[in-house]
This record gives structure tokens, C-alpha cells and sequence, in this order.
């Protein structure tokens, strides 16, 4: 059962602050704060999505992916960019995650269901403009005093990705 | 040099192709990374005579189940007909032209175009006209208006493969002694491998070869290209330690590696679980058996452009060592520029526990994602912009490792091997066939 | 051949081939004097409808049956069952018609039906007009 957020409310703002600040920690390339984000449990998921006719629905496989994390995938993700080898973010990629179109609702268990499009840039060397942009489902838990990352669906918009890697977080 | 002209108004071309590889000296010279003149000549020479890697049977279940893909860039249908054959044709309606499926993937009772509506049976015959009324007998013949179907078509252990030429060998002939080690990978069980979900795709600013050069075998690459991975310790410490086993020409231009893991019962089979390897020992003859049990890698690729990597890794710091089979369709869409298409593997007769443990490994270390993958692709990228250069073009490439080796006379498998997985000898055998290919009207003579 | 075979509705039967020919679930497409008729098997009896479908008078196609028994329209999908004509699955809204079969000596004998108001071709003769029908409520 679930309860929609209005916007503009106190639990709506409560989102939308964290997923900007979560946005920022990103784009400033801060990943241990931004692991600190995420929960113990966290399940970080992206479909491969297929072009379909609409009979045959959306065309995502919800068993196979671009990303399939736990924790501590997302852990050895970050250490990794921390060696000074991880090429393909030697230098680092600079991002920019604009996230909005923000809709909350919340579960019985205090937990926030958060949907975003996004629109994601990145930019390395002096190359073109990388373009994703998708949908993120979001489940968001309360902890202490803030929330953290449970799950995350990221619901990429292209089928063949137009870049040659994504050593970038959505 | 040799004559091309394969079909009519065959290119000869201004490049000397045979002078762009010197495999007794293992030079490799950069253009034939990046000249628009060498992608135009392989795509005649190359890519249309050739058999390609189109699908797996397991992708079309069912009657009527399609998937799109391409054969020398060309855009087919690949469609399981009503009487369980898998077929494939172009994907272009008789009447116009048109594109008739446009979406990845589907099933239908018939293949209506969206233009005209001819419509056609999942075999491929012509059924149905618009206003058939409005032709005579000499004007619309129908049964001759059937989807164009690929010129030769066979599959070996499920992976179907099309040739647009009638002059190049069976796919058996063209495969030779690849088959004998596709089988150690593919049909090792009884239900033997299939497909895990659909292919997936991206797109890498490089050349299709840059990528087989470094599925030929390129073993050594791991400890600086991976070196991120190396230093959290999910490399063995000692970067030597991989440089055993052997590189192998099975057939021409079709090569692989071989290499062993640590003398422990896990890294034996390629690390598969325990509970697969009976069958492996029941299913494989005694040489694939050995070889099998005796190595936990293999990296290799099916001239041109189908390669594969059956390795063991962790996902993550906390995964224990797993492995996963992948293969890869280097598909060329330009002189520089490559879409690649990655498929995960796995045995009919796996548990649901090493399904999930195999997919997270693969998606974690390997596909666009991938801790390992990412930084390839970032190192062939820009390899490619850089030998894009006229004056970076003046000196040749350098592929001279392990070259004064003589073979392995022990190594149980058909085919050529030499000692040791370090080394440049693959590379050389590809680009030998490549040149073939080239430059001869019968390269498989 | 022996006596002609009449219909119920007193026109010519016309032999289209041999009971034992008919595979069950299997369309045969064929001709009756001026009509084109769908001919299939089921069961011990065989069934003869108009092989143009009432949609957008495309005709349909020989082959096979659907794996639920009936006959689609390869144009746009329409459904009917064999049985009777009837329409199972949209655009269509009008049945096919069913035409009298008579099995005699083996041999299946259809009635072809009335002759057609207007060939299907009538658009090519020259001054031709199109009935109002035609163009239903449009404008």
C-alpha cells in the first residue's frame, strides 16, 4: 500500500534535497560519501532494454542488465576508481546529473518510493557530449536522521548504448 | 598481388594489402585500423563471403519468434517457422524495400509490411497481396517473391551462422578444428550452453580488429590495462603467474589461448561447478576432456568476427573467483567505428545459485559496465584516434612476443599451439587469413 | 463424372479435389468457378468459406491454421473460426460466408455461390463509378 507525497510537502522536500545532494556528491566526483549513501541491502540495477513493439511492452529484461550491484560491488566500484589504473576514469569523466520530474509516494514501512527522469552528460578529453537519459526508481529508507539508498532501477532510455562504456554511476 | 573482383564490379583497390602485415616480423601496419579503403574491402571480400555468427537458436523458441540482426551490414531476419526451422532472410519487404520487422525482437503469425501490407509466412513465402485482383498471371508471380533468404545457412551447436557467397565452404569446412574447441565451451553438457537474456549492445569509436586482436588471446594486457583490478588484489599477485598455457591456431584464422589456473580442484574445468563436471567428463571426447579440466581461461575468437572468453573472476571484492562465458560479435560499421554486441552464456542444466553467481560476475566485470571492460575500451578508443595520424601512419605497429617459439608438440588439441599465453603469435594467424581474404579469390584453398 | 451435383440453392457444385488430399488444420485455397474459397478439414467433415476477408477484402492466405484453430487474416489480423465464418478477434465485424460442401465418391464438391455484384476488378472498367456503399459514411 502506498501513499502518494505531495509536492512541496515536508516528506517531498525531504526526497528531493537528498537526491540533489546525492546528484552533487557525483558530479563532484566525491564516491566515498556517496557509498555512505547507500544501504546494506541496496539492489542498484539497469534492464538492457530492447526496441519492442508495444504489444510486447517496454522491452526491458528484468533478468539481465547493465549493472547488477550489491553493496559491495559498489564498494570494489569505488575503491577501484580510487587505484590510480582505472583508466577509463583516468582523467575522470566530468558529469553532470540533472535529475527532476521528481514523484514520491511511501510505503507502510516509512520507506519513500521515489521516481525521476534524468538526464545524464559526460563529457571526458576534449570529445563529445555522452547523452543518457531514463528513469530511476528509487526505494529510500529511513535511517538515523537521513534515508539511504535501497533500491535503485534505472530505467535507461537508449538500446544500443551510444557510448563505449559507463564507468560513470546513474 | 592478388585479384579481388568477387563479385561483379569487384574493387581492385590502391592499397597493397599484402604489405600491410609482415608476419614473420610481427609488424602490423596502422592504417589497417582506420582506412576507409580497407573497411570498403572487407566488407566485399571479407564480410560478404564469409560465414557470420547471426543468432542462437535459443534466442527464437518459439514458431514465429524473431530476432533482427546483421550480416555484412545488411539488416536480416532471423525467424523460427511453424515447422521449427530456423530461417533467415534479408529484412526487406519484395514490393519496396522495406524494412519488414523493425523492432529487435518479436513473434508473428505473419510479416506484414507496414507500407503496401504484402505480407509474408514466418517461412518466408509470399501470402498475401493488396488488390491481387488488380494483377494478371505474367505480372505477380508469387511464389517467386518470397523473402530474400541468406545464401547458405547452418548452424553448429545451436549457433546459427549465414553466408551471403555460394562459393565459400560449408560452415563445417570454414570452422575445421574450431569446432573442436567451440564444443569445450559450448557442448560440453548433454543440454549444452544457451543464451542468458538478450545480447547487449554498445558502441566503441574503433575498429572491429582492434577488438579480435585483443580476443586472439592477448593475455598480457591484464596487469596494466586491468591494473585497478591488479591493485585490490583480484589479480593473482605475481603477473607472471598467467603467462602459462598456450596460444593456438586451431584452423587459419580461428585462435584462442589456453591458460591454467593455481593447482587447486576449483580452478580446474574453468572453475565450473562441481556438480556440472560429470558430464563434462561424459560428454567431451577425452582430448577436450583433458583440456577442459586442465585450465581455467580461454580466450579466442572464430575468424572474422565472433569471439568469446570463458574466464573466472570477482564480481566483487567479497565474490569468490566464478566464471562466466561470454561471446562477441565485433560487428563493423565503419573504418573506425564498431558496435558490439555481448551475449552471456550459461549450461541448460545450471542451478538458479551459479545463474545468478555467473551473471552478477559477467555484469560486473565484463559488458560496458565492467570494472575490467571499461578500461579496454577506453584504451582502444584511443589507440584508434591516435593511428587515425598520416605521420602516426609512417611506423608500423609492433607484434614481435613469443614469435621465436617453436610449437607445442604435447598440446592434446588439433591445430597449431606454441607454448606459454603470452605472446603475439594469434594476432599474426588472424591478420595471415585476413590478408587471405583480401587478396584471393579462394581463401579457404 | 456422372450426374451434375446440385446445391441446396440449386446451383452447380464444383469439384475442388479429394477428401483424402485434406490434412487436418491445413488451409487449401481454391477455385470454384467465379469464387475463391478457403477449403479445410475438421474432423471427419471439411468446411468451405469465402477466402476474402471482410475487413479490407484482402484475401486470405492458404496454410496453416492458428495454434487456437482459426483463420487469421495475414493483412491485419482479423480472426475467424473455421466452423462457422464467425469474426473472433477485431478489425473484422462481418462473418466470412460459408459455402454448402457436399462430400460424394470422395471427391469434395463446393457451391461457389451467387455470381458477385461487381467483379473485383470493376474499378479498371472504363467510366466506372464506386457505390455509395463503398465510400459508407465518409464526408
Amino acid at each position: 500500500m502506498t501513499q502518494p507525497v505531495p509536492v512541496g510537502s515536508a516528506g517531498y522536500n525531504i526526497v528531493l534535497e537528498w537526491l540533489y545532494r546525492e546528484a552533487a556528491l557525483l558530479d563532484n566526483m566525491d564516491f566515498t560519501a556517496w557509498l555512505d549513501l547507500m544501504a546494506p541491502e541496496i539492489v542498484y540495477e539497469m534492464p538492457t532494454r530492447q526496441s519492442v513493439y508495444q504489444k510486447d511492452g517496454e522491452g526491458y529484461d528484468p533478468d539481465f542488465g547493465f549493472f547488477a550491484e550489491s553493496h559491495s560491488s559498489l564498494e570494489t566500484r569505488v575503491k577501484r576508481l580510487q587505484t590510480d589504473q582505472a583508466w577509463a576514469e583516468q582523467p575522470g569523466s566530468r558529469t553532470r546529473h540533472l535529475v527532476s520530474n521528481l514523484l514520491v509516494d511511501r510505503l507502510a514501512d516509512g520507506s519513500f518510493l521515489a521516481a525521476t527522469s534524468f538526464l545524464v552528460t559526460r563529457i571526458r578529453s576534449d570529445l563529445p557530449y555522452d547523452f543518457f537519459t531514463g528513469q530511476r526508481r528509487d526505494v529510500l529508507r529511513p535511517e538515523g536522521d537521513g534515508l539511504l539508498l535501497a533500491k535503485r532501477t534505472i530505467l535507461i532510455d537508449q538500446t544500443v548504448l551510444k557510448s563505449y562504456n559507463l564507468s560513470i554511476f546513474f | 598481388m592478388g585479384q579481388l573482383g568477387v563479385t561483379e564490379g569487384g574493387m581492385t583497390g590502391t592499397i597493397d594489402i599484402a604489405r600491410l602485415v609482415d608476419q614473420e616480423g610481427g609488424h602490423v601496419a596502422r592504417r589497417i585500423y582506420t582506412d576507409p579503403e580497407v573497411f570498403e574491402r572487407e566488407q566485399e571480400s571479407l564480410f560478404r563471403r564469409a560465414w557470420g555468427f547471426l543468432a542462437h537458436e535459443s534466442e527464437v523458441p518459439g514458431a514465429g519468434d524473431y530476432v533482427e540482426r546483421q550480416l555484412a551490414g545488411e539488416p536480416v531476419l532471423v525467424i523460427r517457422g511453424r515447422d521449427g526451422t530456423v530461417r533467415a532472410f534479408l529484412n526487406s519487404c519484395r514490393h519496396r524495400g522495406m524494412r519488414l520487422c523493425r523492432a529487435d525482437r518479436g513473434s508473428a503469425s505473419f510479416l506484414r509490411c507496414p507500407y503496401h501490407g504484402w505480407a509474408y509466412s514466418p517461412e518466408g513465402d509470399l501470402v498475401s497481396v493488396f488488390a491481387e485482383e488488380l494483377y494478371d498471371e505474367a505480372h505477380l508471380d508469387k511464389s517467386a517473391l518470397g523473402l530474400i533468404p541468406v545464401t547458405q545457412l547452418d548452424s553448429y551447436k545451436g549457433f546459427v551462422f549465414g553466408c551471403w557467397s555460394e562459393e565459400t565452404p560449408p560452415l563445417p569446412e570454414f570452422l575445421g578444428n574450431m569446432r573442436f574447441y567451440l564444443d569445450i565451451l559450448v557442448a560440453r553438457t548433454p543440454g549444452g550452453a544457451e543464451m542468458v537474456g538478450p545480447p547487449q549492445c554498445w558502441e566503441v569509436h574503433t575498429n572491429w580488429k582492434f577488438a579480435t586482436d585483443n580476443f586472439t588471446g592477448d593475455n598480457f594486457h591484464l596487469y596494466t590495462a586491468h591494473g585497478s583490478i591488479a591493485e585490490l588484489g583480484l589479480l593473482p599477485p605475481d603477473p607472471m603467474s598467467l603467462a602459462f598455457g598456450n596460444l593456438v591456431q586451431a584452423e587459419r584464422g580461428h585462435v584462442l589461448h589456453v591458460v591454467p589456473g593455481p593447482p587447486i580442484p576449483e580452478a580446474e574445468y574453468f572453475g565450473l561447478p562441481m556438480e556440472l563436471r560429470p558430464a563434462i567428463e561424459e560428454t567431451l571426447s577425452p582430448q577436450q576432456a583433458e583440456i577442459a579440466r586442465g585450465h581455467s581461461f580461454s580466450v579466442g575468437t572464430v575468424f572474422p568476427n565472433l569471439s568469446f572468453m570463458q574466464v573466472m573472476v570477482q564480481g566483487d571484492l567479497r565474490s569468490p573467483p566464478t566464471p562466466f562465458l561470454s561471446f562477441r560479435l565485433w560487428q563493423p560499421t565503419g573504418p573506425t567505428t564498431t558496435k558490439v554486441w555481448s551475449w552471456l552464456m550459461v549450461e541448460k542444466e545450471a542451478s538458479p545459485e551459479y545463474r545468478k553467481a555467473t551473471y552478477e560476475a559477467y555484469v560486473r566485470t565484463f559488458g560496458p559496465s565492467g570494472i575490467f571492460e571499461q578500461d579496454d575500451m577506453e584504451n582502444w578508443e584511443e589507440c584508434t584516434r591516435v593511428n587515425k595520424g598520416a605521420i602516426a601512419q609512417r611506423y608500423n605497429l609492433h607484434h614481435g612476443m613469443a614469435l621465436h617459439l617453436p610449437p607445442d608438440t604435447d598440446f592434446p588439441g588439433p591445430g597449431t599451439a606454441w607454448p606459454g599465453s603470452y605472446g603475439e603469435r594469434t594476432q599474426l594467424c588472424f591478420y595471415g587469413e585476413w590478408k587471405r581474404w583480401l587478396t584471393e579469390e579462394e581463401p579457404w584453398a | 463424372m456422372g450426374d451434375a451435383i446440385l446445391s441446396a440453392e440449386n446451383r452447380l457444385m464444383v469439384h475442388v479435389g479429394d477428401f483424402a488430399e485434406l490434412e487436418e488444420g491445413k488451409l487449401k485455397l481454391v477455385r470454384a468457378a467465379h469464387a475463391r474459397l478457403l477449403v479445410v478439414r475438421i474432423g471427419d467433415g471439411v468446411r468451405a468459406l469465402s477466402a476474402m476477408c471482410t475487413h479490407a477484402r484482402i484475401f486470405l492466405a492458404p496454410g496453416h491454421l492458428t495454434p487456437q484453430g482459426l483463420i487469421e487474416c495475414p493483412m491485419h489480423g482479423a480472426l475467424f473460426s473455421p466452423e462457422d465464418g464467425a469474426v473472433r478477434c477485431a478489425p473484422a465485424t462481418k462473418p466470412l460466408t460459408v459455402h454448402e460442401v457436399r462430400l460424394v465418391g470422395g471427391g469434395v464438391y463446393v457451391d461457389p455461390g451467387p455470381e458477385p455484384e461487381a467483379a473485383p476488378d470493376a474499378s479498371t472498367k472504363p467510366g466506372a463509378r464506386p457505390s455509395a456503399a463503398q465510400w459508407g459514411n465518409w464526408g
